[in-house]
């Protein structure tokens, strides 16, 4: 009868906790579906907007059909449709969606990596290092493997911004693969890469440095259908890795010591996901410049909300950074008709407050 | 091992931390008489002393040729050299005291925003003319603004720390982030409206530079900087304990919470009056005390003082090649030309982990 009786409480208290951990995973997938549903409706509306408005379910007919391979006469209706959401909208949303995607999880993984909240997918050096090829580029006409043109400049910016980080993986190699080594060897990279754009950026002429301070303001403006594969494919390739360790990634934020004790090698593991998450913000920086804020603090709000497993972060970051992108690219482009604000500046102001009051709401410690 | 041995090999480590201090201030000694001989008018290595003392001493040279030497060592150079090491020295301990008491390595002194508000201070005096106190324009509307505005985001952190009762460092960092970015983003739109030129005054000020000082401002310079030295000499042992941990620091005696928010006002105060008078100049903030822990360790006690005595000879050194080098060149760059490789090295031959 006792028995009965403990395999009965045993039973509840199993259920009780089966019932908990569903309610705990059940906010987070709700946060996702929610985010993905809004990022769904801000892409359709922002595929109509224009000089020739398309309404919200033409666009998705449109864009169903094109896939399917559908081909119009040239000038119907259905072909002007066609036309403008295809090759004239599509491109800058698709490519939001993939930098948004891109930079929250390279920011979420950096974090973790390095064990700091003040982390984000620049951290090594990348975007002063990016910053410094379109210098080189741009004064002084040097560009990798002299291709000319725009192209010069995002293979430019793409190869110097992995010196950084090859950089500071080496030296924490050689030294101590430790977080703080390789927070402070990419902060010493950063500095030199930086240094070293000004000096070229003073020697030069005025329109030189307009041109190279109005590309690190990072802008989804001129972007075509050219610019998609490369980034979509990094980025894509970046994202399944990501997400397929990110268990890994919860183990190495318990320190090293643990993580050797759970059968992990720490060291190989973070020089993994540092090399996976520089190609990836690389391919990002190269063709739309650098975007500040998303990175940084995506992870965090999507921590305050549904906490710091990794195993959700990942993808709920992904979602969120290409939701914020999206957005903040579509306010900024109806705040100023014509004409647009940096889409950083849109983020700050909407992201920033509401990350404080996120912070302010926060009950359990997230950091 | 006996209680002599135990004692010698302490005064050996003691030694080795005192002989640092005081080599670094010996190198800031002599790059001051390099920066206040050079320059149009040749005075020599030797020379520049020898006016100085003299004019320290009181008998001023009657002669037309003396006394114009004496006013161009002691009015027009020496502020410039006084400010360098103010500033240095201020910057360092700052960023010494921020990432102890932050437990971050990538903490400096304009962590908590304070540069984002100085710049969005300077900036809304240089494109809108508007001056928090009426009536005043020019340089010391700049100065007031930057200096009001750097303190804004330390306020918000301060204000978000009464209404939470537990806030974890990380979170007083990222706070700041916030108000940071928000800050930087007004500047931003500021800078869309302003004409060409108040665009450049910005860019200029942004950069920093130790040129404008005189000796109506390095007052300030010193006053805080001895300040902010004095303070965090005081509050090191403190600071030493509350790297442990939390519960461990209040084990001992201190309150974690007050402690930090009282290291953060300090760090604000003394980094709002340098940054109001010489725009930002950064790296020295976060790398001097880096360096200093590589070699000299992580204990605050010393830690604190070497990093002021190291951020001035650095920015100081730096302020003499920038000058050498061409017109124009901003400090901050010779400081990270000449600092990212050797910090890069020292991290490389580090021994034992500072964090």
């Amino acid at each position: 009868m006792f028995s009965a009786e403990g395999s009965n409480a045993d039973g509840s208290a199993k259920d009780q906790m089966k019932e908990e951990y569903r309610k705990y995973t059940f906010r987070k997938v709700l946060f996702m579906v929610g985010c993905a549903t809004i990022l769904i409706i801000l892409f359709g509306y922002a595929l109509t907007l224009g000089s020739h408005k398309i309404d919200f379910f033409t666009v998705f007919t449109t864009i169903g059909n094109h896939i399917m391979g559908a081909t119009y006469q040239i000038g119907t209706p259905e072909w002007t449709n066609d036309y403008l959401v295809w090759e004239d909208r599509l491109p800058r949303e698709a490519i939001a969606i993939v930098a948004g995607v891109g930079l929250a999880i390279g920011g979420a993984a950096m974090q973790s990596v390095v064990k700091n909240p003040l982390a984000d997918p620049y951290t090594t050096g990348i975007s002063s290092g990016a910053v410094l090829g379109v210098t080189v580029a741009l004064a002084l006409g040097i560009t990798a493997g002299s291709i000319a043109g725009n192209y010069g400049l995002v293979a430019n910016a793409f190869l110097f911004g992995m010196i950084p980080t090859a950089v500071t993986i080496i030296v924490s190699r050689i030294s101590k693969t430790s977080p703080a080594t390789i927070i402070l060897a990419g902060v010493a990279m950063s500095y030199l890469f930086n240094a070293m754009s000004t000096l070229i950026l003073i020697s030069s002429e005025a329109g030189k440095i307009q041109e190279a301070f109005l590309w690190q303001i990072g802008t989804l403006q001129w972007t075509t259908w050219d610019d998609f594969p490369l980034m979509f494919i990094i980025v894509a390739a970046g994202s399944i890795v990501l997400a397929f360790t990110s268990k890994q990634l919860n183990i190495l934020t318990l320190g090293d010591e643990s993580a050797k004790s759970l059968g992990l090698n720490a060291d190989n593991y973070r020089l993994l996901v540092l090399v996976v998450l520089s190609l990836m913000t690389s391919a990002v920086v190269s063709f739309i410049g650098i975007i500040g804020f998303l990175g940084l603090v995506s992870p965090h709000i999507v921590r305050t909300i549904i906490g710091s497993d990794n195993k959700y972060v990942i993808p709920a970051a992904a979602i969120f950074g290409a939701m914020f992108l999206l957005a903040a690219d579509l306010i900024a482009r109806m705040v100023i008709n014509p004409g647009e604000l940096p889409v950083g500046v849109i983020m700050s102001f909407i992201g920033g407050p509401m990350f404080l009051i996120l912070i302010l709401k926060s009950k359990k410690g997230v950091w | 091992m006996g209680r002599d041995d135990f004692k010698s090999v302490y005064y050996r480590s003691v030694s080795r931390k005192v002989t640092f201090v005081i080599i670094c201030v010996i190198v800031a000694f002599i790059a001051v008489g390099l920066q206040l001989s050079f320059g149009y008018y040749d005075v020599s290595f030797t020379e520049s002393y020898q006016i100085l003392w003299d004019h320290i001493c009181g008998n001023i040279p009657t002669t037309d040729i003396g006394i114009k030497r004496d006013h161009i060592i002691w009015d027009l150079r020496l502020p410039r050299s006084i400010a360098g090491m103010a500033v240095g020295a201020g910057l360092g301990v700052c960023g010494a005291a921020m990432q102890s008491t932050l437990k971050n390595p990538l903490a400096d002194p304009y962590t908590t925003g304070i540069s984002a508000g100085a710049g969005l201070g300077a900036t809304i005096s240089i494109v809108l003319g508007i001056c928090l106190i009426p009536g005043i324009i020019g340089q010391p509307s700049i100065i007031i603004d930057a200096f009001v505005f750097a303190l804004i985001p330390s306020l918000v952190i301060i204000a978000f720390s009464s209404l939470k009762r537990r806030v974890t460092p990380s979170m007083m960092i990222l706070i700041g982030i916030a108000v940071m970015y928000v800050f930087t983003a007004m500047t931003t739109l500021l800078k869309l409206t302003a004409s060409e030129d108040s665009l450049q005054d910005v860019y200029m000020w942004s950069v920093g530079t130790l040129g404008k000082s005189n000796w109506d401002n390095v007052w300030f310079m010193i006053a805080a900087t001895a300040f902010g030295i004095f303070a965090f000499a005081i509050l090191a042992k403190k600071i030493n304990v509350m790297i442990t941990s939390d519960s461990s620091a209040i084990s001992l005696g201190v309150d974690p919470k007050r402690c930090r928010l009282l290291v953060l006002i300090i760090v604000s105060v003394v980094t709002a009056f340098l940054v109001s008078f010489t725009g930002t100049i950064g790296f020295v903030g976060l790398v001097a005390p880096h360096m200093v822990r590589l070699i000299i360790g992580s204990d605050n006690r010393y830690l604190i003082p070497a990093s002021a005595a190291f951020g001035a000879m650095m920015l100081i050194c730096s302020d003499v090649i920038a000058r050498n080098i061409g017109t124009g060149l901003p400090v901050g760059v010779i400081t990270a030309c000449v600092g990212g490789p050797v910090f890069l090295y020292l991290l490389i031959k580090q021994r034992k982990s500072i964090w």
